[in-house]
């Protein structure tokens, strides 16, 4: 009986050990191939997975087109992943962890920032050459560039502004606002109770704060408005800090404009509730990327023909810069050269104007072609055919002005990601709305929370 | 006389309004669920709402259809669940047998092991797990969800299933044993059957468990085919634009058949629960 | 035949090496394999790396002793989650533990007409999926078309186009609410089996000896039910405490951090900051704070064997 109880001990033992050295031996490894579904590196046909982020069906539908076309000129296979993003960063950062990152990622310019921060990403400059330097839309291509290389081809790039009720405008006899005061002015004169019952039946303009993204994305439309940034433009220095009060006054004007003019519940609205509301008639103007045209198309059509859109102004009138984001391919670097190429091809094929117009017209207005030529198609959609001022306002401001994510005002930058990941904008923001923290303590706050980030990720 | 019929109506009464009042705080968010999901957008959109829909449609059902994804979901959310809850019971009973019936060195560390493994929080498995997963090249196959499923209710399982092994009492094993039957017969024609309505009871939970997990099947999985249905829910949510009417007739169509199955079987989970409770 | 089995007997009375220790062994070997791989190596990794300044990115490791406890100790927020975690706990494990017993009241009751089917009918939020009673409670709360926030709203306990979910007063009470709607069930089915297990004859001499139904009840059903209270109470504060689904999907922590618990903030320093180190020293005291909660359980459990 002494053997057996030492044979079982053995057996544990050795189980123990072989299954150790099997979670440890890929990481020790390094550069073991992405582990996939019968991917076998055999004779079998070459295989691509493609994560992208866009869940909505619309656009999903149109990518998976796209790619199972450009799979079938290729004769390769391709599995294509849609991962939310809310689940973004757990996924790509525990993909990063065990090396298992997709061959190409369909992603915002943040998830490239921090893609290319982990050294996940091949340069591809040689795909934007062979579609043609040219026929980019150059600021779409500056975001992208770090020291010369760029780490990503645009697809479509999405701008804030604000999109109001043209009917209520004109019922108002109001005119397009050109500075704070201005703007304060007219969302307060858009504030209308219909019955007269005492309550606002439409408020003016909803200020969101949902945690997740939206409350720096609200924020930092305000922020670069008023010249405020988090890094230098030019020399990429994190000049958050010094502007600390200028910070606090644009803080508070938002905070006046959430008390005087925007639905309560707004601390909690993320994107679909304001653009929902602008949809249903509740609020008469929002800051948004055009996607509420969308919306109204598919869930409200009588409201399509009374919107609009501005630029948001800027604090004194002269606008220093928007805020505006967008899409692009990356591609990894950890498959073989022949792997690495073929995914380049793959990427490269999907650069016809007609493709690249499609894939923006499957989210009209929201969506702008990174391609001139693709844009030129773009307009002529029967969707779009209500908006060409919109889309002359909204591609003036690609192409003649400053657009920054939050954290990128210098190009690539996982500040970006860090912001978009984490919740202490919103958190801070939407305590100083429910006031429990004065706005000095919130920026404060954010700013030491800022530093944290610059440290954790070795600016 | 007279009083006492009075109070006897009052009690009577009063158990029949509170019957009604537990009925109407249970079924409202799901009736309300159920009653969204038939209102056309222009009613569901009204302020304030109706209760009933006026002109009651399917059309977010036929929106939530169209595409099979959400049937996929639903048939990988249940080949987990089944799995997860197969794993456990069988283990779980090996496992709890052992430990009830049995002496040997270490015994009791592998009691406070299962024990306190039940208190580790399994956000803090997230990370290890992922990498244990991937490493095993197990990340787009069902094995690493349901391994990563296992890991959260496996603990707790074989904590139920202690308590009923106890209650066995030893006097029919040694009678068993006494009659000449081998150590496996006196486990599988003894003690098992005894012990039925136990497992079949555990086994329930841990598929119900399994089947609401989220936090670790949102990682585990990195496949579209082979997401389960709360991750696939939760990805409605998620999206920059909420369309509540797919979501409410999604929420109903997951929502109905796992209470028919649950009210179908529900019977044995009670009989096993409350056989004679969880004593510690 | 016999001599060798009466032999065996005593083994499994006196707990002794035999060829039926072989079972035993053999039936244990996967749980504790299990264990081993699954649980007690990432626990064990996750300890390591709560001393040092792990990241989950590309960079280098090291061991930096203390710091990442230092750090979460002289945190601002450590407390506010902390006490965010024991209200969303403790009011929770009470609520259900009180309408489980209410209900197993009243399920309890003899000859009640459609029992077993009210009795079933109750039993249903267990199995509800957290996902879509999540999606639910977001719409029966949404400020603008939401049916309980319009009634609140003309009653007037709420403002105009006000949500409960946007503020933090009101957030943390809806998420115990509905956590309690979900995890009755439970502690209901367990104070029923209870219920039924007290001796009737214990009742009846008590009416004997004159006593009303007050007080028979709270010398004879309250005592009994202590065991029961105490391991549903252990079982329910673990399970809450590391519970993160719910409170996810609804508020995602907030209105202003007010319903972010401890599982969240791990989460938010894991996949928000990356920072693995310091995510799993919150995950370490968390883990330790529930072993305090269940250790005099394990002590009792494991010594009560002999």
């Amino acid at each position: 009986m002494r053997n057996l109880k030492k044979w079982v001990a053995l057996f544990l033992t050795i189980m123990m050990a072989i299954s150790m050295v099997a979670c440890g031996a890929p990481k020790d490894g390094g550069n073991s191939p992405v582990p996939s579904s019968g991917s076998s590196s055999g004779d079998s046909k070459d295989k691509l997975i493609i994560w992208t982020n866009l869940t909505a069906e619309a656009q999903a539908k149109v990518l998976q087109k796209q790619f199972s076309e450009v799979a079938n000129e290729m004769g390769i296979e391709i599995e294509m992943v849609t991962v939310s993003f809310n689940d973004m960063y757990t996924k790509l950062a525990t993909a990063v962890e065990s090396n298992s990152i997709p061959d190409i990622m369909h992603t915002n310019f943040a998830g490239a920032a921090y893609l290319h921060s982990q050294d996940m990403i091949v340069g591809l400059d040689d795909v934007i050459d062979s579609v043609g330097r040219d026929d980019f839309i150059s600021s779409y291509l500056r975001v992208l560039t770090v020291d010369g290389t760029t780490w990503g081809v645009p697809d479509w790039a999405l701008h804030t502004s604000v999109w109001y009720r043209k009917d209520l405008f004109e019922a108002k006899g109001l005119k397009v606002p050109t500075n704070w005061e201005e703007f304060r002015a007219v969302a307060e004169a858009l504030c209308i109770d219909e019955d007269n019952d005492g309550k606002t039946d439409i408020y003016g303009f909803p200020v969101p704060m949902h945690a997740v993204q939206v409350a720096p994305q609200t924020f930092y439309e305000f922020l670069y408005s008023a010249d405020v940034y988090t890094f230098d433009p030019n020399t990429g220095e994190y000049v958050f800090g010094k502007s600390k009060e200028k910070a606090t006054e644009v803080l508070d004007y938002m905070i006046d404009l959430y008390k005087k003019v925007s639905p309560p519940s707004a601390t909690e609205w993320s994107w679909s509730e304001y653009r929902n509301a602008l949809v249903e008639g509740t609020v008469a103007m929002t800051l948004d990327m055009g996607a509420v045209i969308g919306m109204a198309q598919s869930n409200n059509p009588d409201m399509v023909d009374k919107l609009g859109c501005f630029d948001f102004p800027g604090q004194n009138g002269v606008k220093p810069a928007s805020f505006g984001s967008g899409y692009c391919f990356v591609a990894s670097n950890q498959g073989s050269d022949a792997k690495v190429q073929l995914t380049k091809e793959f990427i490269n094929k999907l650069y016809t104007s007609e493709r690249a117009a499609e894939r923006a017209l499957s989210r009209p207005m929201f969506a702008f072609p990174s391609l001139y030529s693709a844009l030129e198609i773009y307009k002529q959609d029967e969707s779009v055919t209500l908006f060409q001022d919109e889309i002359a306002t909204i591609s003036d401001a690609f192409e003649n002005s400053n657009w920054y994510w939050y954290g990128m005002e210098n190009g690539l930058s996982q500040m970006s990601s860090q912001i978009e990941a984490t919740t202490f904008f919103g958190e801070a923001i939407q305590s100083v709305a429910l006031g429990m923290q004065s706005s000095k303590d919130a920026i404060d706050y954010i700013d030491q929370q800022l530093q944290e980030q610059l440290e954790i990720i070795g600016n | 006389m007279n009083n006492k019929i009075a109070g006897r109506l009052i009690s009577k009464l009063g158990f029949w309004v509170l019957v009604l009042t537990a009925i109407v705080l249970v079924s409202f968010p799901l009736l309300w669920m159920a009653l969204s999901s038939l209102k056309p957008s222009v009613e569901l959109f009204k302020t304030p709402p109706a209760f009933f829909p006026r002109n009651p449609s399917l059309v977010w059902y036929g929106k939530a259809f169209t595409d099979s994804t959400v049937l996929r979901y639903f048939i990988n959310s249940l080949i987990v669940a089944v799995s997860t809850m197969i794993i456990d019971s069988v283990f779980g009973t090996m496992g709890a047998y052992s430990l009830t019936r049995f002496k040997y060195r270490g015994r009791k560390l592998i009691i406070a092991a299962v024990l306190s493994a039940y208190c580790i929080p399994p956000i803090m498995l997230m990370t290890p797990l992922y990498r244990i997963i991937a490493g095993l090249g197990l990340n787009s196959s069902y094995l690493g969800v349901i391994i990563g499923h296992v890991c959260v209710t496996f603990p707790f399982c074989i904590w139920i299933l202690i308590s009923f092994f106890k209650r066995v009492p030893k006097e029919i094993e040694e009678a068993a044993l006494m009659d000449g039957a081998s150590a496996f017969k006196t486990f599988y024609r003894i003690v098992l059957p005894l012990c039925v309505p136990g497992i079949l009871s555990t086994g329930i939970m841990a598929f119900i468990l399994s089947w609401n997990e989220y936090l670790l099947s949102s990682v585990l999985v990195s496949s579209d085919t082979m997401k389960t249905l709360t991750v696939g829910l939760a990805n409605y949510i998620s999206s920059t634009e909420i369309d509540w009417g797919t979501i409410m007739a999604l929420g109903t169509a997951t929502t109905i058949p796992i209470i028919i199955l649950f009210t179908a079987i529900q019977k044995y989970f009670v009989e096993g629960l409350t056989a004679g409770a969880v004593k510690g | 035949m016999q001599g060798r089995n009466i032999k065996a007997i005593d083994n499994l009375r006196k707990g002794s090496y035999s060829k039926r220790q072989l079972l035993g062994i053999l039936f244990i070997a996967p749980t504790v394999l299990f264990l081993a791989v699954f649980i007690l190596y990432p626990v064990l990794y996750n300890i390591c790396l709560s001393f040092t300044n792990a990241k989950l990115m590309k960079s280098t490791t090291s061991f930096v002793g203390l710091e990442n406890y230092k750090k979460l100790f002289t945190s601002t927020v450590f407390p506010k989650y902390l006490w965010n975690t024991v209200t969303w706990t403790v009011f929770s494990v009470i609520g259900q533990l009180l309408l489980g017993f209410g209900f197993a009241l009243l399920i309890n009751r003899k000859n009640m007409r459609f029992g077993t089917a009210f009795r079933s009918f109750l039993l249903i939020p267990y199995v509800v999926p957290a996902v879509a009673l999540a999606l639910v409670t977001k719409w029966i709360l949404n400020g603008d078309y939401g049916i309980a926030s319009t009634w609140l709203q003309s009653l007037g306990l709420i403002d105009h186009r006000q949500s409960l979910l946007a503020m933090p007063g009101t957030a943390m009470t809806v998420l115990i609410i509905i956590n309690i709607w979900r995890s009755y069930p439970f502690p209901m089915l367990i104070y029923w089996a209870a219920l039924k297990g007290i001796d009737k004859g214990l009742y009846e001499a008590a009416y004997v000896d004159g006593a009303g139904r007050f007080q028979t009840f709270l010398h004879i059903t309250i005592p009994y039910l202590k065991e029961p209270t105490i391991v549903l109470a252990v079982l329910r504060i673990i399970w809450t405490a590391t519970y993160f689904d719910l409170i996810w999907m609804v508020t995602g922590g907030g209105p202003a951090g007010s319903t972010t618990h401890l599982p969240i903030m791990i989460y938010q320093a894991s996949f928000g900051t990356f920072q693995t180190g310091y995510a799993s020293a919150i995950s370490v005291i968390l883990g330790m704070l529930l072993f305090i909660c269940v250790a005099f359980y394990v002590k009792n459990s494991v010594t009560s064997e002999d």
